[in-house]
């Protein structure tokens, strides 16, 4: 019974700290961004100009521009005015632009106050960002929000174009080049086949604690669940349009809670395989604790739109195994435990010493 | 998709030794395309779009840079500045945008129609005179319901002009001229039905590194216990 509070008291302790280490409400889940039904995508960049690329990311939450021509092409904001600038340079903004501002949110959410010394109509105060010739912002032309439109609301199992059109104006030497996209709606499929999955996997996974000898597949399904972990973290963050490097150093410096639990993982695959009793604990908690962080993603299995782990389908395959083998994890854990708990008092009586932890 | 499921199905039935059935729910729909006339098979729940009339305003040097969109979203026009040459005491030009059942026109030279033609008329306000030609180039976008091969460009829907095209996407298709009038996307076979998109391969990919990464993770400890004497 000991070893079963321990067990429940650091399950306890993950849910504690998972739910602590949760950010804000915000457009961002605990590992992504927020999925929606509604898509948006850049339909035309007229007129075409060589060395000039534009793409939407974060499901058309933020633009990115590269311009790797010869002059520099300047951002219009909200209000026409100069906003952001990118050239041989660097990436510039223009402190005195409204829509910088407009652009931001506070830390704890809510958008940022706009300065009074904003003004559309003033000349710019460009200052340098990067040193790069890639510009990434967050855009409101460019997404849906707030409540739904009543088209949607009226017909919500029929795709529709919510948006036929919207613009965001660029400026070079050779004059505007128009980047014209669209809204649409699209429905969201059945989260049930997915959910089904996730209990037939608790139920397989929660299995292997009544096997005779569980330490192999108890391993396999931990290693199994943390490299579904990686994967979907790292393909999170590739979808950001990051390089390999930033991935890695964003992945290291936003994901500590998930990094914990890797680090803890595979010290637990290892004791696993060794029939440790603390490494059997050390998966049931890093299984729950990946299982609820996992709860804040559900939204995946029920959003058309959702942040690509690599692939929209990954997402949602990744969501469901993590719920799945991690709360199966933390079920068979328990067994294994109190089983082992049960082994070493029949062993105490009979005169034997205990198995090591 | 079904990869990943059956990649999960193998390790977790070779793990417990039971049968097990995947699950699969497919992918989210791409949007439907708005139909004049349908193909019978895509008569359910079609919408069939209607003509869009839309006013520029003129300033002292013509129009200013700007779209124009069908109802259906199908069509976009973008006129850079000064596309529309600004005339004595007309204070606006009027966009007509209509979509048309393509069977009803001419046929195409060697290929199928792609989705509806729109025909597209411009006139002056006050005057109601028509113009045939803008003063600049605009670039012409027509969302299709199958890749396009060309899009074509007639003033009277009889006779049709191949036009310089470029693909956007799988389902969009753009151009650019000064013509106004009759607008249609030819494809290489008759529309069928709209396939879905697919990313199993992909999926696919990733599914083997997270698989591999799985092995390397669950088997390193045990490699590293066989090499220590």
């Amino acid at each position: 019974m000991r070893a079963v509070r321990r067990l429940v008291v650091a399950v306890g302790a993950s849910l504690g700290i998972s739910v602590l280490a949760a950010a804000p409400a915000s457009a961002h889940t605990v590992a992504s961004v927020q999925p929606t039904n509604y898509r948006s995508e850049i339909v035309a960049v007229t007129p075409a100009r060589s060395g000039l690329r534009v793409r939407l990311l974060d499901l058309g939450r933020k633009v990115e521009l590269r311009a790797t021509g010869a002059g520099d092409v300047v951002v219009l904001g909200y209000q026409g005015e100069p906003y952001l600038r990118v050239g041989p340079g660097g990436v510039f903004e223009n402190r005195r632009s409204p829509t910088l501002y407009q652009n931001r949110t506070q830390p704890g959410g809510g958008p940022a106050k706009v300065p009074a010394t904003a003004d559309a109509a003033a000349p710019p105060e460009w200052h340098r960002t990067s040193t790069g010739r890639t510009a990434r912002w967050r855009d409101q032309r460019t997404r849906w929000e707030g409540p739904d439109p009543p088209s949607v609301s009226a017909s919500p199992h029929r795709a529709q174009l919510v948006v036929p059109a919207w613009h965001l104006t660029l400026r070079d030497a050779a004059g505007d080049v128009v980047v014209t996209g669209r809204v649409l709606w699209v429905p969201g499929p059945s989260p049930w086949p997915w959910l089904a999955a996730s209990v037939v996997v608790v139920a397989l996974c929660a299995g292997l604690g009544r096997r005779r000898r569980w330490e192999r597949p108890l391993a396999a399904a931990l290693a199994a669940l943390l490299a579904v972990s990686v994967v979907r973290t790292v393909g999170l963050e590739a979808a950001s349009g990051k390089g390999a490097a930033s991935v890695a150093a964003t992945v290291v410096a936003t994901s500590l809670v998930p990094l914990a639990g890797w680090i803890a993982g595979a010290w637990a695959v290892a004791a696993i395989h060794r029939r440790l009793e603390n490494g059997v604990l050390a998966a049931g908690v890093v299984g729950f604790f990946l299982a609820v962080f996992a709860l804040g993603d559900v939204l995946t299995l029920t959003r058309s739109q959702v942040q690509p782990a690599f692939t929209a389908s990954f997402s949602r395959a990744a969501v469901s195994l993590t719920l799945g083998l991690g709360f199966g994890l933390a079920a068979a854990s328990a067994l294994v435990v109190r089983r082992l708990a049960a082994e070493a008092r029949a062993g105490s009586r009979a005169g034997r010493r205990p198995p090591p932890r | 998709m079904a990869g990943a499921y059956l990649g999960v199905l193998v390790l977790t039935g070779w793990l417990t030794g039971r049968p097990l059935r995947p699950l699969f729910d497919g992918f989210a729909p791409p949007s439907p395309y708005h139909w004049v006339n349908p193909p019978p098979a895509l008569r359910s729940g079609n919408v069939t779009p209607k003509p869009t009339v839309l006013s520029v305003a003129l300033g002292p040097d013509g129009s200013p840079a700007t779209s124009v969109t069908s109802d259906d979203g199908q069509l976009s026009l973008n006129l850079p500045a000064r596309a529309i040459p600004a005339a004595p005491g007309q204070t606006t030009a009027t966009f007509t945008v209509t979509p048309v059942d393509a069977a009803t026109l001419g046929p195409l030279p060697d290929l199928f129609a792609d989705g509806n033609a729109y025909r597209l008329e411009l006139a002056y306000d006050p005057s109601g005179e028509p113009l045939e030609r803008l003063a600049q180039p605009a670039s012409v976008l027509m969302v299709v319901p199958q890749p396009a091969a060309s899009i074509f460009s007639s003033a009277d829907g009889r006779s049709w002009t191949r036009r310089d095209t470029s693909t956007v996407s799988n389902s969009t298709a753009a151009t650019t001229g000064a013509d106004l009038g009759y607008f249609l996307a030819g494809a290489a076979g008759p529309v069928r039905a709209v396939g879905r998109r697919s990313d199993i391969g992909p999926t696919l990919a990733v599914v083997g590194a997270t698989v591999v990464l799985a092995v390397a993770l669950w088997a390193a400890p045990l490699l590293v216990r066989r090499r220590r004497p």
